[in-house]
């Protein structure tokens, strides 16, 4: 009886060796000296920092050890236990986390009816307010960040008036704690022209037929929403909601400009003090960059954690085209 | 063959450049360590008087070419230059700042340079230079508080002027409350009296009113939650309640344009506030004929304090012109310095058209002050409200405390801002809020002395 045995066949080249054969290639030489200048610019700008921070986040590295005047000296998990002690980073987080649960879903929404609008009205008109609705988010947060306080002035700000005239009392929005990451949030919103077009983008790839099928089973405007336009864009809307997910974690400049800047002598509310803003002021106004290292190792964590449940609680409700559902 | 001659041609060509700009760093580089440069660093182009006393103080140092890097003191850029070995042989910081570094190292203190000198400059502005018993640097400005008054808005609410006072306080919430005025829809129209007290200075000018003192003598012990602090606190919280409230207060505040030509004073928009002495110099250019008066800023025993704050000088450790470096500083402070900037200043605004009132310049040196005011601008050149307003600012400064440096840093003025928006806005009592403030700002003293 014939058996097959391990050594029966010989082993092939090995993964390295076929990596380096690929160099022999004259376009995959090509290919990578293309993507060299990213290479470098990510070992340099973006790999060695983070090396840099992560070795920080564990020594005592400040303003003496900067200018060279004292060693820089490692005090093993001193910054990380700190974090746990230091009440503004539990308020940034819970800052932090608060404005994200109201402009992710907020912006995604709003994209997604423009979207839908734009793909209703003719494609003269659809391309003046893609435009339209495009500007907003090309606008520079600084700028945004200085709008907020005009528009949302309590008393004297054009929204307000406005509410005022349909007999609403507008409330403090930049002043009143409660109402400033809503009004941060709003702000995000009205500059949801990116997401907007991720999202008519991916519209414009459902196939028509599947609605013509849809209509001639009785599908309702509503049940072909639900069963077919979301489905079929749901990498788009998975994409959007990671990528805003992140913004979110990382809110600053807008943020910052308004409520931290020279109007404030750099001493913003508690409520607008996101994690950005507080590791900002450790590294940059306090100079505890050994801390603000671990600040920055900690948010990181916490993006991958919730990119990770992210992917695990949505992956059921993303429909690739051409892929099996998973 | 041909191929490969152009290949090695472009390698050529790339080495080259290479070299051409290795040997362009490295001259550079030369340049700026030359034995004769003096690097300054925090002084970049500024205005007629900065330049003008740059000027003058260039002229004192022969054979020395001075260097000024062309910004404005930033910290961020101020420690790359020192991580990377390019220290400023001289550097002009915020005196806030100046405390930190010392106790960190990096200043060299300058005790036996400046002692011939050291008695022209005001205590006040001198003890902001002093750490650990030593003298880290010279002081520039002080911009000295005072309060100012808008005559027209007296006027209006028929309220005589000498209500302008601090000594009784029900008189001043008093005061406040009348010249208070709202639209019909409930959004005030001017603010009767700000208070400041969310202002850099606010807090320890008022804690000082009620007799406290926010940091001990030495920088090393906050005091934030004092008796003092928890009645300037909650003085100001009233008048400001009195007012219509934080939220009405803050909203509108936010609306004035406090250095244009539709400034506060011009629109009608504030009654009384304490303010630095600079905005004396702003009115007079964009409103001069707006009504205006000065006022101490003073204690509950109608006696003036008033709060500095500005610039100073120092010499980084590692600075490669110590000698240099001191006379500089000390020329850009002197006496003559500030009268060649101020007698020019005040010739170029009387030579404008329409002619400008000059307010002064108000400096950390008594001598210069006493000086510029005697010889230059004791007229103005402006309305008599500013030749009065004037007489305020220079006796002012006689009264004038500065914080004493800590090792804190801005962290140290940070809690006690939070602290007071907290209370603003309502999040915490001011005793809940002046104790957090404590525990933190001490925190970061024993962090970092």
């Amino acid at each position: 009886m014939a058996s097959v045995t391990a050594g029966t066949t010989a082993p092939g080249p090995s993964r390295a060796r076929r990596w380096l054969a690929g160099f022999r290639e004259k376009e995959a030489r090509t290919a990578y000296l293309f993507i060299v200048p990213w290479i470098f610019g990510f070992l340099v700008l973006t790999l060695g920092p983070m090396i840099y921070s992560a070795y920080y986040s564990f020594t005592n590295y400040g303003v003496s050890q900067i200018a060279g005047i004292d060693p820089v000296k490692t005090v093993g998990l001193k910054n990380y236990r700190q974090l746990f002690h230091d009440h503004y980073i539990g308020l940034a987080l819970k800052n932090t986390f608060e404005y994200g649960l109201m402009m992710v879903p907020a912006r995604i929404i709003v994209a997604l009816l423009l979207a839908m609008m734009l793909m209703k009205i003719g494609e003269r008109a659809g391309g003046f307010f893609r435009t339209i609705f495009y500007i907003p988010h090309i606008t520079p947060p600084v700028a945004i960040g200085v709008l907020v306080l005009t528009l949302f002035n309590g008393g004297y700000g054009i929204v307000n008036k406005a509410l005022a005239h349909i007999g609403i009392t507008g409330p403090y929005w930049t002043i009143t704690p409660g109402w400033i990451k809503p009004t941060l949030a709003i702000m995000d919103v009205w500059a949801c022209g990116g997401t907007m077009v991720i999202l008519l983008a991916a519209l414009y790839g459902v196939p028509r037929h599947l609605y013509e099928a849809a209509s001639m089973d009785g599908a309702s405007k509503v049940r072909q929403f639900f069963n077919v336009t979301l489905p079929m864009i749901s990498p788009a809307l998975f994409f959007c909601f990671i990528i805003l997910t992140l913004a979110a974690l990382n809110q600053f400049t807008v943020a910052y400009t308004s409520f931290f800047g020279t109007q404030t002598g750099g001493n913003g509310p508690d409520a607008a003090l996101f994690y950005a803003i507080y590791l900002f002021e450790q590294a940059f106004k306090f100079f505890n960059m050994g801390f603000a290292s671990a600040m920055a190792w900690l948010l990181f964590a916490i993006s991958m954690v919730v990119t990770g449940i992210n992917i695990f609680v949505t992956k059921r409700f993303v429909f690739y085209q051409g892929a099996e559902r998973s | 063959m041909e191929g490969r001659k152009k290949r090695l041609a472009i390698l050529l060509v790339v080495a080259a450049a290479f070299a051409a700009v290795i040997a362009g760093t490295a001259g550079a580089r030369v340049d700026a360590t030359s034995a004769n440069t003096l690097d300054i660093y925090g002084f970049g182009p500024g205005d007629d008087v900065q330049e003008n006393r740059a000027d003058y103080a260039a002229k004192q140092l022969s054979g020395v070419t001075i260097k000024r890097e062309p910004a404005s003191f930033d910290d961020q850029a101020f420690l790359t230059r020192l991580a990377s070995g390019q220290v400023p042989d001289l550097v002009r910081m915020g005196r806030p700042s100046l405390a930190l570094y010392a106790a960190k190292g990096v200043l060299q203190p300058v005790d036996q340079c400046v002692a011939s000198v050291k008695s022209q400059y005001r205590k006040g502005a001198m003890r902001a230079m002093t750490y650990g018993g030593h003298i880290y640097g010279l002081p520039e400005f002080t911009n000295q508080v005072t309060m100012i008054v808008n005559t027209q808005a007296f006027k209006e609410a028929g309220v005589p002027l000498k209500n302008a006072q601090m000594k009784n306080l029900s008189l001043l919430k008093k005061t406040a409350k009348k010249l208070t005025t709202f639209d019909s829809s409930g959004n005030l129209t001017r603010i009767g009296f700000d208070p400041k007290i969310d202002s850099g200075f606010g807090f320890p000018l008022w804690v000082k009113y009620f007799g406290g003192n926010i940091i001990s003598n030495n920088g090393l012990k906050a005091q934030i939650n004092t008796k003092a602090a928890v009645k300037a606190l909650s003085y100001t919280t009233s008048i400001i309640n009195a007012e219509g409230g934080w939220n009405k207060f803050v909203a509108f505040r936010n609306t004035f344009d406090f250095f244009g030509k539709q400034n506060p004073l011009v629109k009608d928009q504030l009654g009384m506030w304490p303010m630095e002495s600079f905005i004396y110099n702003v009115f007079a250019n964009n409103s001069p004929n707006q009504g205006i008066a000065a006022r101490y800023f003073t204690n509950q025993k109608g006696g003036p304090i008033s709060f500095f704050s500005g610039n100073g000088w120092a010499i980084p450790k590692g600075s490669s012109d110590f000698n240099d470096a001191c006379a500089y500083m000390k020329a850009v402070t002197s006496v003559a310095a500030w009268e060649f900037a101020g007698a020019k200043r005040f010739a170029a605004r009387r030579a404008a058209n329409p002619p400008q009132a000059f307010t002064g310049l108000y400096t950390a040196n008594t001598v210069a002050d006493k000086k510029l005011y005697e010889d230059v601008y004791h007229k103005t050149g402006g309305s008599a409200d500013y030749d009065n307003a004037v007489k305020y600012l220079v006796n002012a400064s006689k009264y004038g405390f500065e914080l004493p440096p800590t090792p804190a840093g801005a962290q140290f003025a940070t809690a006690y801002n939070n602290a007071v928006q907290r209370v603003l806005t309502g999040q915490q009592s001011i005793k809940a809020a002046l104790a957090q403030a404590q525990k933190e700002a001490q925190a970061a003293i024993d962090a970092n002395k």
